[in-house]
Parts: structure tokens; C-alpha cells; sequence
């Protein structure tokens, strides 16, 4: 082993002792909720915990489906356990969330990810999306009147196009 | 006369058909145990590089068949005034490194927030969406595609002959340290530069990087130059390169693709598979 050897062997304990003074790349371990969790009732807080200690730059902010940001979030940290930060949430409509996550290691490098939990809805096997084309999710009033406009346009072609048709059928059979 | 009432009577079903944009099935959308990470960084305005793994559970997640992104321009909150996607493309999946990755280049006109959204369609046929942000500064820090690269005067065997001083690597190429990037650019060959540190940053984002570096080497012999510029030019008091700030960079590793005249061609972020790399020199060679 050579003195470089010995040296990185040395600076590598360090940094797992200490935690890594530059370069570090910290990672989610645990979450609450977890990722995919399906609640019947609002979260009270989401709460992360990275492989390392994080610094305060780090953040939680909570999107919905359509990208609007949840207010009233303030990501807090735990000196006494510094490798979580966490934040209340207020009390959230039924709907899938996306917890957008940055953390920042004690050198100020950041990694950032996402996952996603539902509240109030019920547990399904898989996801269906959202086409992205779709300018305007709907709301669900949104959905319910478009599916009205629907079944009036149907009720308009039985009622109006029919009888013109079977008339029109009528006196062309009159003709011949 | 019959004519008129048919017509009459195909127009009103007509109208009825049309007086209603095309049904909009109700997104059923639902919790999904997929994660992302977002496993590059530095994006400005323009066309960058977006890198992201998808994990179920604490694994990677190996069976995705096609990732399809739509990029959602946000405000400062981070708030959607406007759902219509200002750029839609697929991902590129990269198998060939530790950790499966995709990467897109989305047409990010504006500095700020953008939101991703990723449809991610699996083996079995299902199709999970996954959100995430990206932020995008007006200018890169670090030298940007068609830009001339920084002419380094970095240390090489020449300047350096101990080689354990050079690279952290435990079982260091020599071919690596060979040229400063100014000699390398001089031959009027493309050229690899990459800023890693193997020994200080094991973690799957970053190790694999200096193998791919090797493997494209392998594919493409003298035709490319190789550097490896190492992060630290001290590892007992871990004092960083100068290079590192003559390129703009706080954060590793990089890999920068340089044309024949050292321009910049493609630069990378974080994991860096050697089909990636590849498909950057392809056009060079």
C-alpha cells in the first residue's frame, strides 16, 4: 500500500466519520409518506431522511397534479437528527401530490428528486396518466359538464337528426 | 326537396358531434411508489442535458419500456399558470451504467422553474406518471456547447511523473495524463476531458464515470484524446484543482466533448454511460 493509499484510506474514514468535506451525493433513504402511499386522511408533516447529514439550504415543497404549489409548508431541520428535515402540511384536498425534494449536503452539493402520494383516494393497481396534450386538466365539475355536453349532443342527434332523416326517407319514398 | 332534408339532417348531427371538443377521459391518476432523482445539474436556457434515474423502492427500476416528457413552464412559486407543455419528447434510456438513466433535451426558452412531467410506461403495459422540477439559469456556469473550451495547462506525467499524485484512481490508466487540454486541442482531434475524482466520490452517480471514459477510449483508440483532469491536486489537504474554477464547475463529475478546434460539442453531468459518450464522438469521428 502506498503512501497515496494509506492517505485516501485515511481521508475516506474521515469523510465517513465526518461526513464528505466536498463532493458528497446524499440520498433518500426513508420517507413519510412513502412514496406511492395511498392516505385516507391528510398527512399531518412529510418527513425525509437522507444517507447524511443535510444542510439547511435543503427544501420540501409539494405540488399537485397540476403543478400548483401547496402554500404553508416550511421545511425545518432537527439538530438532533441531522440528516432529516421535515415540514407541516396543512390539510389537503383528496388528490395525488408530488413531494419535490432538493437536499444539499453539508459541502452545499445538491441532489433533488420526487415522488408522489394520494389522499383520499382509493388504491388502484397502476397509474393512469394524464395525457400531456391535454392543455387544462379538468376539474371534476370541468369533467362533468363535458361529459353533459355529451350525452345533450347525443339527445340533439336522436331528437332533431332522426326524424329529419326518417322525413326526408318518407317523402323520397313518396317520389318513387 | 329530399336532398335538403337529408342534408338538413346530416348537418344537425354534424353540429351535434361538433358542438363539443372530443371527450377528455377522467385522469385517474394515483400514488406511484416510482421515484425520481434528478442525476445532472447546471442547466441554462437552450437545449440541456436533463438526467434522471427512476427508482422503485431503493432499486433502480429495470423495467421501463419508454419514458415520454413533457416540460410545463412554471412561475417563481413554482405554480403552473398554463398545463399546455412548451416541449414534449422522449427520453433516451442509457442501460449501460450502474444505475439505469434517461436523458432528455427538453427546449427550455426561458430562465426559471419547469416542471417535468414524465409518462413512464412499464413492462406490463401500465403507464405511471412521475413529476419533477428542474431550474434553469440564463447562462451555464460552466462552458457551454459551442463555446470554446478552456485551454488548461493542467498537470500531466510530464509536469508530474508520480502518477498517485495525479488521480486518485486506484489502478490509474496512464494514457489519461498524457496531455494538458491545450496540447490536446493543438492535435486537431476531438477530445474527452473529464473532472472526476475515483477515490473521493464511490457513490453510483459518479464512480462509474472514469470506466466509461476507458470503455469509449477502448472503442475509438487514438482517433480521441483522453484527459482526466482529477478533482483534488492535494489529497491530504483536499485542495481542488485550479482547473475546476478555470472551467466554472463546483460540482463533479463532468465530462466535456471537444471538437477538433476545442469547441465544445456535448458536456455532461453527473453518470455518463459509455453508449452515451459514444453517440457525442460519433459525429466527431
Amino acid at each position: 500500500m502506498t503512501l497515496k493509499h494509506i492517505a485516501i484510506l485515511v481521508c475516506c474514514l474521515a469523510l465517513a466519520a465526518f461526513g464528505s468535506p466536498v463532493f458528497a451525493h446524499t440520498e433518500l433513504v426513508s420517507a413519510e409518506p412513502a412514496p406511492g402511499a395511498q392516505l385516507a386522511e391528510s398527512p399531518a408533516e412529510i418527513r425525509l431522511t437522507f444517507s447524511e447529514p443535510v444542510a439547511e439550504s435543503s427544501q420540501i415543497v409539494l405540488l399537485t397534479e397540476d403543478f400548483q404549489a401547496v402554500e404553508g409548508l416550511v421545511t425545518q431541520f432537527n439538530p438532533a437528527v441531522p440528516e432529516q428535515v421535515y415540514t407541516p402540511v396543512p390539510a389537503l384536498e383528496p388528490g395525488v401530490y408530488s413531494v419535490q425534494w432538493s437536499a444539499a449536503s453539508v459541502d452545499g452539493h445538491e441532489i433533488k428528486g420526487s415522488y408522489t402520494f394520494s389522499v383520499g383516494q382509493a388504491a388502484q393497481d397502476s397509474a393512469v396518466v394524464e395525457p400531456a396534450t391535454n392543455a387544462t386538466p379538468a376539474s371534476s365539475d370541468g369533467e362533468t359538464s363535458s361529459g353533459l355536453r355529451w350525452w345533450l349532443a347525443g339527445i340533439v342527434v336522436v331528437a332533431v337528426g332522426l326524424p329529419l332523416l326518417l322525413l326526408a326517407a318518407r317523402r323520397s319514398g313518396r317520389r318513387s | 326537396m329530399s336532398h335538403r332534408y337529408l342534408f338538413f339532417g346530416l348537418l344537425a348531427i354534424l353540429l351535434a358531434g361538433c358542438s363539443s371538443a372530443a371527450p377528455v377521459e377522467k385522469p385517474v391518476a394515483t400514488a406511484s411508489p416510482l421515484q425520481i432523482v434528478l442525476v445532472s445539474a447546471d442547466f441554462a436556457v437552450g437545449e440541456p442535458r436533463v438526467s434522471f434515474a427512476v427508482f422503485d423502492g431503493d432499486k433502480a427500476a429495470e423495467d421501463i419500456n419508454r419514458v415520454v416528457v413533457s416540460a410545463i413552464e412554471l412561475g417563481e412559486d413554482l405554480t403552473a399558470t398554463d398545463m399546455a407543455p412548451a416541449w414534449s419528447g422522449e427520453a433516451t434510456g442509457y442501460a449501460d451504467y450502474e444505475v439505469p438513466y434517461w436523458t432528455i433535451y427538453p427546449q427550455l426558452k426561458k430562465p426559471g422553474y419547469w416542471g417535468m412531467i414524465a409518462e413512464i410506461e412499464r413492462a406490463d403495459g401500465s403507464t405511471t406518471r412521475a413529476d419533477f422540477v428542474v431550474e434553469v439559469q440564463p447562462d451555464s456556469k460552466s462552458p457551454a456547447i459551442g463555446t470554446l473550451a478552456p485551454a488548461s495547462e493542467n498537470r500531466t506525467l510530464a509536469t508530474e511523473p508520480d502518477i498517485s499524485l495525479l488521480t486518485s484512481a486506484n489502478d490509474p490508466d496512464p494514457a489519461l495524463y498524457q496531455m494538458t487540454v491545450a496540447e490536446a486541442i493543438a492535435t486537431g482531434r476531438p477530445t474527452v476531458v473529464g473532472f472526476l475524482t475515483p477515490a473521493f466520490c464511490q457513490t453510483k452517480w459518479c464512480a462509474p464515470v472514469l470506466d466509461s471514459l476507458e470503455t469509449a477510449r477502448a472503442e475509438t483508440g487514438d482517433a480521441v484524446n483522453y484527459i482526466h483532469i482529477e478533482v483534488y491536486d492535494d489529497f491530504q489537504k483536499m485542495t481542488v484543482v485550479k482547473e475546476m474554477a478555470e472551467w466554472g464547475l463546483d460540482t463533479e463529475p463532468w465530462v466535456f466533448v471537444l471538437d477538433g478546434e476545442g469547441q465544445v460539442v456535448a458536456r455532461f453531468s453527473g453518470p455518463l454511460s459509455p453508449a452515451e459518450l459514444l453517440a457525442s464522438l460519433q459525429p466527431l469521428l
